[in-house]
């Protein structure tokens, strides 16, 4: 017995979506769904999904539990009428607290800290450090949409327990999103759910193409990013190249483990949203958040950027002359401000963070100015030639400008990001960097771009399942032979479950 | 016969502001379409002032009164009312 739990605890943490635990387990799940009546499926996908949430830390399924509980009983009571503000405080209060208390607690108190040591006051915050409960960002976002959702009266209070709790905790998109809306996921879970040849073809595409960004391209890329990053004296090619190694593993990790989930969920017969369309395609800066994270940027953007840009707006207009339009415009700014100072601080309590949500609007603005002058002064007599070549210039200055802003929040430390700056700053010699070990990385590049480029093309995510069955074969085949070099090296780092 | 003010804005949308963009309908929400984000509301704003020569200022304006075309219709003819 102890030798089968010493081989079970070999196969890697059964909440990670690459490692062989998960992987072995998913079809016994999936297995045991199908098989069961109908009315009993979800009460079993809810003991599959504690049980997966379980394998991290018992301690925090209490926490997930007891606040599930809390939000089924406010969306209930919101149906009457008096209560409904107060539902939504107590709602709101508990939810956003214990983001607050687990999450960014001890940055503050760090912050406090730093503030007082000119005066000789250095309070501890060791202590204020606590563990961040798997997913608590994610589920506790999913909750307030829900509360937020039923307080508007966009929908209808859940009233079944179980399928509420399995809102709340279905394992596929519990850890890291996507985050869905109850008007999307409730009524999937509620309904008739079925499997048919179109959904397992999803789901195997989705599960092998996750498998191949998170395993072949997002774990290689990040052996190269940590060695340069932890290096004493890295060199000015090796810090540029991992500049764009990390923004290309950070899409890779988070995309390929959402796909992961995607296909999980499509073998349970549930659509998850996608949470990505090919970013790097963004032929704009605001075009990159209608494709990265799309999930939390359209739950910022309705739940927080259009109510406070029309708070803005009434509280603006007459002060200082300004018209409702003016009002729109000013409001439109400072919304946007804390929108995006929102958007990045969610993903971790840390000052990069703080610094990045200024930061990227400050960029956005600066490109948008820049542009509409740009345009504006070539209107009309630039060659065609000189169109044509802007195109792909302009897609060239975006791409740039979302490495650079990826690259902010990768440095862990001050003297770090110094050994950056002076790596950089001491020339590229590209010749003295080994090439042997980067034979396979190029070809999965190869292989990945021209992949997103066809998706890219034909507007269309899942073209390979259109496919003939001969057609997706050695498509298969590829992606497998790249996991195979990649030595199936089950890492244990999924950037975005930190969040 | 005077188009409605729906007719108007609907092919205002169309054809200015996202063209090529599908028949709209009435009652569909536009910010959760993605046919208004926020930039796109100020130019809505301005269109509608200037082809109706009505103000509308922001206590007329809220994300509940300002979501679909029969809304932002009916704020115009209430506008057309009051003057």
């Amino acid at each position: 017995m102890n030798d089968l739990y010493a081989a079970w605890q070999n196969l890697g943490p059964l909440y990670l979506f690459s490692s062989p635990a998960y992987l072995l387990a998913l079809p016994l799940a999936v297995g045991g769904h199908w098989l069961l009546p109908r009315r009993l499926r979800n009460g079993y996908l809810l003991l599959v999904s504690y049980a997966f949430y379980l394998s991290w830390d018992p301690r925090f399924a209490a926490l997930l539990l007891g606040s599930t509980a809390v939000d089924y009983y406010c969306g209930l009571e919101m149906e009457e009428a008096g209560r409904r503000r107060f539902l939504l405080g107590l709602s709101l209060t508990i939810n956003l607290g214990c983001l607050l208390l687990f999450k960014y607690l001890g940055f503050f108190c760090e912050g406090l800290a730093l503030l007082l040591s000119p005066i000789g006051l250095a309070p501890s915050c060791s202590a204020l450090h606590l563990i961040v409960p798997l997913g608590l960002s994610y589920y506790t976002f999913q909750k307030v949409g829900y509360i937020l959702d039923c307080y508007q009266g966009r929908v209808k209070p859940c009233r079944q327990p179980v399928d509420f709790a399995l809102f709340v905790s279905f394992f596929p998109q519990l850890l890291c999103g996507p985050i869905e809306r109850a008007g999307t996921l409730l009524p999937q879970l509620q309904g008739l759910r079925g499997l048919d040849g179109a959904a397992c073809s999803r789901a195997l595409y989705l599960l092998t193409y996750g498998l191949f960004k998170k395993v072949v391209m997002a774990d290689t890329l990040a052996d190269f990013v940590d060695r340069v990053f932890a290096a004493p004296a890295p060199s000015g090619a090796e810090v540029l190249l991992a500049c764009y190694a990390w923004s290309l593993q950070m899409y890779c990790d988070f995309s390929g483990y959402t796909d992961l989930a995607r296909g999980s969920a499509a073998l349970f017969g549930v659509q998850l949203s996608a949470n990505f369309n090919l970013p790097f395609f963004s032929a704009r800066p605001r075009e990159f958040f209608r494709r990265w994270h799309i999930t939390l940027s359209t739950w910022i953007t309705r739940h927080v950027h259009y109510p406070l840009l029309f708070w803005l707006g009434g509280r603006l207009q007459g002060r200082w002359g300004l018209s409702a339009r003016g009002a729109l415009l000013l409001g439109n700014v400072l919304a946007g401000l804390a929108t995006m100072t929102l958007f990045s601080f969610w993903h971790g309590a840390s000052f990069n963070f703080l610094v990045m949500g200024p930061y990227l609007y400050g960029m956005f603005a600066l490109y948008d100015g820049v542009a509409g002058l740009l345009t504006r002064a070539t209107a009309g007599w630039l060659p065609r030639w000189a169109e044509l070549l802007a195109r792909p210039l302009n897609r060239l200055v975006v791409l740039h400008l979302l490495v650079s802003i990826f690259v902010m929040v990768r440095p862990t430390s001050f003297p770090q990001l110094q050994r950056m700056v002076a790596g950089l700053a001491g020339g590229f010699d590209f010749r003295a960097m080994g090439t042997s070990e980067w034979w396979y990385v190029g070809l999965g590049l190869i292989l990945f771009f021209t992949h997103e480029f066809f998706q890219y093309r034909g507007g269309d995510e899942l073209y390979v399942t259109r496919w003939g069955f001969y057609r997706q074969v050695p498509f298969y085949c590829c992606l497998f032979f790249f996991a195979l070099q990649a030595g199936a090296s089950f890492s244990q780092r999924f950037i975005y479950i930190q969040f | 016969m005077d188009e409605s003010v729906s007719t108007v804005l609907s092919r205002y949308i169309r054809e200015d502001l996202l063209p090529g963009f599908p028949a709209l309908d009435e009652n569909l929400s536009l910010f959760e379409a993605g046919v208004l984000d926020s930039l796109a509301l100020i130019k809505v704003l301005l269109f509608v002032e200037r082809r109706f020569g009505v103000r509308l200022g922001m206590k007329d304006l809220s994300l509940a009164s300002f979501d679909t075309i029969a809304q932002i219709a009916a704020l115009v003819e209430a506008q057309g009312k009051d003057r």
